[in-house]
C-alpha cells in the first residue's frame, strides 16, 4: 500500500470584486451600533447582556402622535396605557406623566396601577376575572369598571347594595365585523341582543348606573375598516340607549388592538407597507362617532386602550453571540443568549436582527437560536446575517411590547432593562435577576432540609 | 290650598305672609323705580318724602295700590309688578293729580280712569319701544296720561285746578340758596318742592348709589348755572320746578344707562346741557297749550341719547349697559369684571373652528390672497412633527395632515349658505373659477357671518337653514376652490354675500402650545405661523354641582380656626355662585371651556374674598395634565372685592372722573404629581391654591399683612 499524502483542505476565498463581480452584488446587511445616540457596547458594559433598551424619546413621541391624531378629530379624548403590555413601573409612570390613564385587566394590575399613583378614577378596569377587593375599591372609587358577564354584574350589584351607593359601570360588547375573527368570549354580544338584555338587567336591578360602552376587537388589527364598522355599530347602540331609555353615556371605550411596525411570521408585506398610520386608525375610529346623537358639549369621552402600538418600536434587545454552528443540512446556525424565554413574541413575529458592528462580509441565511435546550427556541428563521464571531452583539427590534410582561424565568433568569433619555443619559429601570429572585417565594419543608 | 280642597293652618299662614311681603315689595319698589332702583329702603324713604305734603302723598300711595291692583287683575307679569316696574308711572300720575287738582268726588272717578289708562299705556308702550327700538319706556306714560287728564279738566264738571300749591309749614333751610334750590328740585320729582322731601330723596338716592348722587349734583349745577346766567325766567323758577329734568338726565346718563367713568361723566354733563335746552324749548311750546312740561325733556333726551349711542359698536366708550338693576356701582363692577377681563373688540364670541392644534399658514394681510377687502381672513393647516404640511412627497391629497379633518362651528348660529359638489384640486393646482370652493356660511348673530371655505366635496353635514351649536361638526377640510394644497380658510363678514369684505376676527380662549411654554390668550387674533388650539378639558375638574355642600377649615391670622360650610347654588339671574352658609354673601363663578373663572363677590365675606383672589382663573386645560407643565398669565382683579369697608364708595365716586386703575396680578400654574398648584403675585397681594383630582383642596391669600387660608375638610352630609 502506498502512503497517502495528508489531506490538505482547500483554501476557499470569496471574490470581493464588488460591482465587477459577474455573479452580481450580494445583499448588504445594515448594522446599528447605537440606540437613541447611545453606544450599545457601552450599555452592555454597564448592564450586561442580554439587555432590554427602551428609548424614552420614542415612547413620548408615539404617545403624543396618537393623542394628536385623535385630538384633531374628536374633542374629548383619553388614552389609557394598557398595563399588560409592559409591567415596568418606570414605563407605566412615563405614560402617566404624559397624561395617560391606566388600563388593567386583573386585581394584580389594579394594585400595581394604584401603587403608581393612579387614583381609582384614572383606572380602566377590564378583564373577566376581577377579585372582590379591587372590584369593591374600583366601584366605590369611581373607576371605569367594564363588566364582562352577568355574574360580574350580579357581584357589582351586591357590592353596591352592601355599601349603599350607586356606582357607575360600563359594559363590554363583542360584535361581528366583516374581516376580523369574533372574540365572543368577552363581554355581551351586540348582534344577537345579549347586550340589550344586559342593559335591561342592569336598569332593572336599579343598583348600578350605566355610563359607558366598551368594545375591544382583537389584537394587531391591520384592517382599519373593522374599526369603522365596530364604531358605527357601537354608536348606533349608544343612540338607541339614549333615545329609548334616556341613558346618557360619558365614555365610549373603543379598546385597542392597533398594530405596531412589527411583522407577523405569516405576513408577506413588510410592516411599513401593511401597518396603518395613527392618522388612518384615528380617521376610521372617529368617523363613526359623528353619528352620535349627542349635543356638542355633552359628547362622551373617547377612550382608547393601546399598548403595542405605543411601545413596541421603543424597545430593543441587545444579545450576544454565544456559538456558531453548521447544521447537518449545511445551513448556518447561531446561538445567542436570549431566546424565547426572553422574547416570547418571537413565536409569532419576525423580528429584525441587526448586528451592531458594521461589516462588509456577505450575509448568509442563518438560523438564530436561543440558549434554551428546547427545539422550539428559534429567535430568527433564515435571517440574512454576516459571519459574526462569538462575543459580538446583535440588536433585536422591535421588542417593546409584551416581551417583558411575558418573559419567563425558565432556564435563564431575566435580563436587565435600561432606559435611554433624549439627552443621551441612560439609567437602569430593572436590574438583572439573581437566583434569589427565582427562589424567594419558595418554602422548603423541614423534612427536605428547610429549617425555617 | 292643596288639591283636596282643605287648607292647613301652616300653609295659610305662610301664604298670607308671602302675600303681605309681595304687597310691600310691590308698593315700595314702585317708589324706588322712579329713580331707576329696586330697593325697599329707598322706596320707604321716598314714600316718606312724598308725605311731606300729605294730601299729595296719600293720593300717590292710593294710586300705586290701585294701579298694581289693576295689573294683578289683568294678569300681567307678577315679577314685574313685584319689582315696581308697572307701578311707578301710576305713582307719578297720581302725585300729579294730587298736586294739580282740587280734591272732589269726581276726581276719584277721573283718577280711576287715569290709573287704568296709565297701566295700559305703560304696557303698550313698553311692548312697542322694546321690540322695535330696544328702549325702556321711562316715564313717558306718566307724561302722556297727565297731559290727557289736565287737558280734560276744563270740560269736567266739579273738577278744577288747584289755585295755589299747598303750604308747608317748615322752617327755612339754613345755608346757601343753592342748597335749598337743590333739595327743592329733588323734591319736585315727586311734586313736593320742599327741602324736607328733597333731603329724604337725597338720602334715599345716596343710600342706593353714591355715584348717582355725584351726578345729581353735577346735573343740578348745570341747571342752576343755566338759570343764573343764561335764561330769562323768574328767579328760582327754572332750577326748582323744571330743573329736576336735568338732574334725572344727569343721573341716567352718568351711571345708570352707561358704565360710570370719565367718559360717562362727560356725557352726563353734555346731556344735562341738552336737557336744559330741551326743557326751555318745551316750556315755550307747551305754555300756550296750558300743559306743564313734567318729565318730557328728561324722557326725550335720555331715550334719544340711548338710542343714538346704541348705533355704535358694542364696546365703544362710554359703554352702554343693558340690564334691569341698574345701580351705577354694579354697572361699574360688571364692566371691570366682564368687559375688562373678558373684553373683545367687536362681535360674536368665536372659538377656533377645528379640533386639536392647527397652525396659521396665512394670516391677516397675508401675501397670497388675504389682501385689500379680504385682509382679515385666516388660513389654517396642520403641521407635522417635522415642520412640514405633509408627509412623504406631498403629491397626493392624503399626504397632507389636515386633509379630511373635521371642521366645526365656531359659535352658535344658523347656516345661510352651503355650496357643495366642487371637486378637490390636486396638490399644486387651483380652481380659480370658483375660488371659495365648497363652503358653509354661518350667521353668528347681529350682522356677522362666518365663512368656512375649501371644504372637501360630500362632507358637508348641514343644510341651509339649520341651526348649529358651537363645536358641532360641519364638514371636512379639503382642497376645493383656489387651494393649491388642502387648508381651511375662514373669514368674518358683515353681509351674507359669499366673498364680501371681511371684518376683524378674533377668537376666545386661544391656547398656543409652544415648546417653551403654552400661552393662553382670552381673546386674540392668531398670527401667521402661530400654532393655536381651543381649550381642551383636562383630567382635573373643579366641580361644584348645584346643591353641593363642602366643609372647609378657615384660618385667619388674627382669629381662631373655624369651620365654614360652602354651598353652590344658582342666583336669581341663573349664574352659579358659591354661598357661605349663614351669610348672604356669594361668589359668582363660571366654568367655560374647561377654565374656571371667579367673576365677583356680592356682599362681603373674607372666605369668599380669599377664594376669589386665589381662584380668579384656573386653567383646567389638558395642556396642564402632564407633570411639569406650566403656564403663566396676567389677570385683572377687582380691588373693590378685596378692600372691604367704607373707602370703596369714595373710590367709586372718584372713578366718575378718573378711570379705575386696573390691578394686574401675575399668575402661574404648575402641574405636580399631586395636582395643580396656582400662585398669584402682585404688589398688593399674594395667593396660592391647590387643585387635585377631587377639586380645590387648599386656598391661601396674603393681603395687607393678613394671611388667610382655607383647607377643604370634605363633603358635608
Amino acid at each position: 500500500m502506498t502512503d497517502r499524502p495528508p489531506y490538505v483542505p482547500p483554501t476557499l476565498v470569496r471574490h470581493r470584486s464588488g460591482l465587477m463581480n459577474k455573479m452580481g452584488v450580494g445583499p448588504v446587511v445594515s448594522s446599528r451600533s447605537s440606540v437613541a445616540g447611545v453606544n450599545v457596547e457601552a450599555l452592555v458594559e454597564a448592564y450586561g447582556s442580554p439587555l432590554f433598551i427602551y428609548d424614552e424619546q420614542i415612547i413620548r413621541a408615539r404617545y403624543r402622535a396618537l393623542h394628536n391624531a385623535l385630538v384633531l378629530r374628536y374633542p374629548k379624548v383619553a388614552l389609557a396605557w394598557s398595563y399588560k403590555t409592559c409591567y415596568l413601573d418606570a414605563i407605566c409612570r412615563l405614560y402617566h406623566q404624559e397624561g395617560a390613564l391606566a388600563e388593567v385587566v386583573s386585581g394584580m394590575e389594579y394594585r400595581k396601577a394604584r401603587r403608581n399613583g393612579m387614583t381609582p378614577g384614572q383606572i380602566v378596569y377590564n378583564g373577566p376575572h376581577k377579585d372582590d377587593q379591587t372590584l369593591t375599591e374600583a366601584l366605590l372609587g369611581g373607576a371605569r369598571v367594564h363588566l364582562d358577564h352577568f355574574d360580574e354584574l350580579a357581584r357589582c350589584e351586591r357590592i353596591a347594595e352592601q355599601h349603599g351607593c350607586r356606582p357607575a359601570v360600563s359594559i363590554r360588547l363583542n360584535l361581528e365585523t366583516s374581516t376580523l375573527p369574533r372574540w365572543d368570549r368577552f363581554g355581551f354580544n351586540l348582534d344577537n341582543g345579549q347586550a340589550r338584555d344586559a342593559v335591561r338587567r342592569l336598569l332593572a336591578g336599579g343598583r348600578l348606573r350605566l355610563t359607558g360602552l366598551h368594545v375591544h376587537l382583537g389584537t394587531f388589527i391591520l384592517d382599519v375598516r373593522a374599526f369603522a364598522e365596530a364604531t358605527r355599530k357601537v354608536v348606533a347602540f349608544a343612540n338607541r340607549l339614549r333615545s329609548e331609555r334616556g341613558i346618557v353615556l360619558d365614555t365610549l371605550d373603543l379598546g385597542g388592538g392597533l398594530a405596531s411596525r412589527n411583522r407577523l411570521r405569516s405576513q408577506y408585506l413588510p410592516s411599513d407597507q401593511s401597518v396603518p398610520s395613527f392618522a388612518q386608525y384615528a380617521e376610521q375610529l372617529v368617523d363613526g362617532l359623528s353619528a352620535l346623537d349627542y349635543p356638542a358639549n355633552e359628547l362622551p369621552t373617547l377612550v382608547l386602550e393601546t399598548g403595542r402600538a405605543l411601545i413596541d418600536e421603543a424597545g430593543s434587545l441587545v444579545t450576544t453571540v454565544v456559538a456558531n454552528k453548521r447544521l447537518a443540512d449545511g445551513r448556518r446556525g447561531m446561538v445567542v443568549d436570549a431566546g424565547v424565554n426572553t422574547l416570547f413574541t418571537a413565536y409569532w413575529y419576525q423580528h429584525q436582527l441587526v448586528p451592531t458592528q458594521p461589516t462588509s462580509e456577505p450575509p448568509e441565511p442563518t438560523m438564530v437560536y436561543g440558549p434554551l435546550c428546547m427545539n422550539i427556541d428559534v429567535v430568527g428563521n433564515n435571517v440574512m446575517l454576516p459571519p459574526m464571531a462569538v462575543g459580538q452583539r446583535m440588536l433585536v427590534t422591535p421588542v417593546g411590547a409584551y416581551n417583558l410582561s411575558q418573559s419567563m424565568q425558565f432556564i435563564e433568569l431575566r435580563p436587565a432593562v435600561c432606559l435611554v433619555r433624549p439627552d443621551g443619559t441612560h439609567t437602569l429601570i430593572r436590574r438583572r435577576e439573581v437566583l434569589d429572585d427565582l427562589t424567594r417565594a419558595e418554602v422548603i419543608p423541614p423534612w427536605l432540609g428547610g429549617g425555617r | 290650598m292643596n288639591p283636596l280642597g282643605t287648607k292647613t293652618v301652616d300653609s295659610s299662614k305662610s301664604t298670607s305672609r308671602a302675600a303681605v311681603r309681595f304687597a310691600i315689595d310691590m308698593v315700595l319698589h314702585s317708589y324706588s323705580a322712579v329713580l331707576f332702583a329696586r330697593s325697599r329702603w329707598m322706596g320707604l324713604l321716598l314714600l316718606l318724602a312724598t308725605l311731606v305734603v300729605p294730601s299729595v302723598g296719600l293720593v300717590g300711595l292710593g294710586g300705586v295700590v290701585l294701579a298694581n291692583g289693576i295689573c294683578l287683575a289683568l294678569a300681567l307679569d307678577r315679577a314685574s309688578v313685584r319689582s315696581g316696574l308697572l307701578g311707578y308711572n301710576a305713582l307719578l300720575v297720581f302725585l300729579a293729580i294730587g298736586a294739580f287738582l282740587e280734591h272732589s268726588p269726581v276726581v276719584l272717578l277721573v283718577a280711576l280712569a287715569a290709573g287704568l289708562l296709565t297701566v295700559l299705556m305703560h304696557v303698550a308702550l313698553t311692548g312697542a319701544l322694546r321690540s322695535h327700538f330696544g328702549l325702556p319706556v321711562l316715564s313717558l306714560p306718566f307724561v302722556l296720561v297727565t297731559w290727557v287728564v289736565l287737558a280734560a279738566v276744563p270740560h269736567l264738571k266739579g273738577v278744577a285746578l288747584v289755585s295755589h300749591p299747598p303750604a308747608v309749614h317748615l322752617p327755612a333751610l339754613p345755608g346757601p340758596l343753592m342748597l335749598d334750590g337743590f333739595f327743592r328740585s329733588l323734591g319736585a320729582i315727586f311734586f313736593q318742592p320742599h327741602w324736607a322731601s328733597g333731603v329724604l330723596v337725597l338720602v334715599a338716592l345716596g343710600r342706593w348709589s353714591r355715584i348717582a348722587v355725584v351726578h345729581a349734583m353735577v346735573g343740578f349745577g348745570v341747571a342752576w348755572a343755566a338759570d343764573a346766567w343764561l335764561l330769562h325766567f323768574p328767579p328760582n323758577f327754572f332750577h326748582v320746578y323744571a330743573g329736576f329734568n336735568v338732574v334725572l338726565t344727569a343721573v341716567a346718563l352718568g351711571g345708570v344707562f352707561f358704565v360710570p367713568g370719565p367718559d360717562a361723566s362727560l356725557l352726563s354733563v353734555g346731556g344735562s346741557l341738552v336737557a336744559a335746552l330741551v326743557t326751555v324749548g318745551s316750556l315755550s311750546i307747551l305754555a300756550p297749550l296750558g300743559l306743564p312740561v313734567l318729565a318730557l325733556p328728561f324722557n326725550l333726551v335720555a331715550l334719544l341719547t340711548l338710542y343714538a349711542l346704541r348705533q355704535r359698536s358694542a364696546s365703544s366708550r362710554p359703554r352702554s349697559v343693558t340690564g334691569r338693576d341698574a345701580r351705577p356701582e354694579d354697572n361699574l363692577a360688571w364692566y371691570r369684571q366682564w368687559a375688562v377681563r373678558f373684553g373683545q373688540k367687536d362681535g360674536p364670541r368665536l372659538v377656533l373652528p377645528f379640533r386639536g392644534a392647527w397652525t396659521v399658514s396665512q394670516g391677516n394681510d397675508g401675501p397670497h390672497t388675504h389682501q385689500s377687502i379680504w385682509r382679515h381672513g385666516l388660513d389654517f393647516e396642520v403641521r407635522g412633527t417635522d415642520g412640514r404640511w405633509c408627509e412623504g412627497t406631498g403629491d397626493q391629497l392624503t399626504d397632507y395632515h389636515c386633509y379630511r379633518l373635521p371642521v366645526v362651528a365656531p359659535a352658535p348660529g344658523t347656516v345661510v349658505r352651503v355650496v357643495d359638489g366642487l371637486p378637490d384640486c390636486a396638490p399644486g393646482t387651483a380652481d380659480t373659477i370658483h375660488p371659495w370652493g365648497n363652503l358653509v356660511l354661518l350667521w353668528v348673530g347681529a350682522d356677522r357671518y362666518f365663512l368656512l371655505a375649501h371644504l372637501t366635496p360630500g362632507s358637508i353635514r348641514v343644510e341651509e337653514g339649520a341651526t348649529v351649536r358651537t363645536g358641532q361638526e360641519l364638514a371636512r377640510c379639503g382642497a376645493s376652490g383656489r387651494a393649491p394644497r388642502p387648508h381651511l380658510h375662514v373669514q368674518l363678514q358683515s353681509t351674507s354675500v359669499v366673498g364680501a369684505p371681511t371684518v376683524p376676527m378674533g377668537f376666545h380662549n386661544l391656547w398656543s402650545p409652544a415648546l417653551e411654554g403654552a400661552r393662553l390668550e382670552r381673546y386674540g387674533v392668531p398670527k401667521e405661523g402661530q400654532q393655536v388650539r381651543n381649550s381642551i378639558i383636562g383630567n382635573l375638574r373643579i366641580d361644584w354641582p348645584i346643591g353641593a355642600r363642602t366643609r372647609w377649615r378657615w384660618a385667619d391670622g388674627s382669629e381662631p380656626l373655624e369651620v365654614v360650610e360652602l354651598v353652590s347654588q344658582l342666583d336669581s339671574s341663573g349664574q352659579p355662585c358659591l354661598l357661605v352658609m349663614g351669610s348672604a354673601a356669594c361668589m359668582r363663578f363660571e366654568i367655560r371651556d374647561g377654565i374656571f373663572y371667579a367673576l365677583g363677590v356680592d356682599g362681603d365675606h373674607p372666605v369668599l374674598r380669599t377664594l376669589y383672589a386665589a381662584l380668579l382663573m384656573v386653567p383646567l386645560d389638558a395642556a396642564l395634565d402632564r407633570v411639569g407643565a406650566a403656564l403663566t398669565w396676567k389677570d385683572t382683579i377687582d380691588l373693590r372685592v378685596l378692600s372691604s369697608g367704607g373707602w370703596s364708595w369714595l373710590r367709586d365716586i372718584i372713578s366718575t372722573v378718573v378711570p379705575p386703575k386696573k390691578h394686574f396680578v401675575d399668575y402661574s400654574a404648575c402641574r405636580t404629581p399631586d395636582g395643580l398648584v396656582l400662585e398669584g403675585r402682585s404688589e398688593a397681594l399674594q395667593t396660592a391654591a391647590h387643585v387635585d383630582a377631587a377639586g380645590v383642596s387648599r386656598v391661601f391669600l396674603e393681603l395687607q399683612g393678613r394671611r388667610m387660608s382655607l383647607t377643604k375638610l370634605g363633603e358635608a352630609p
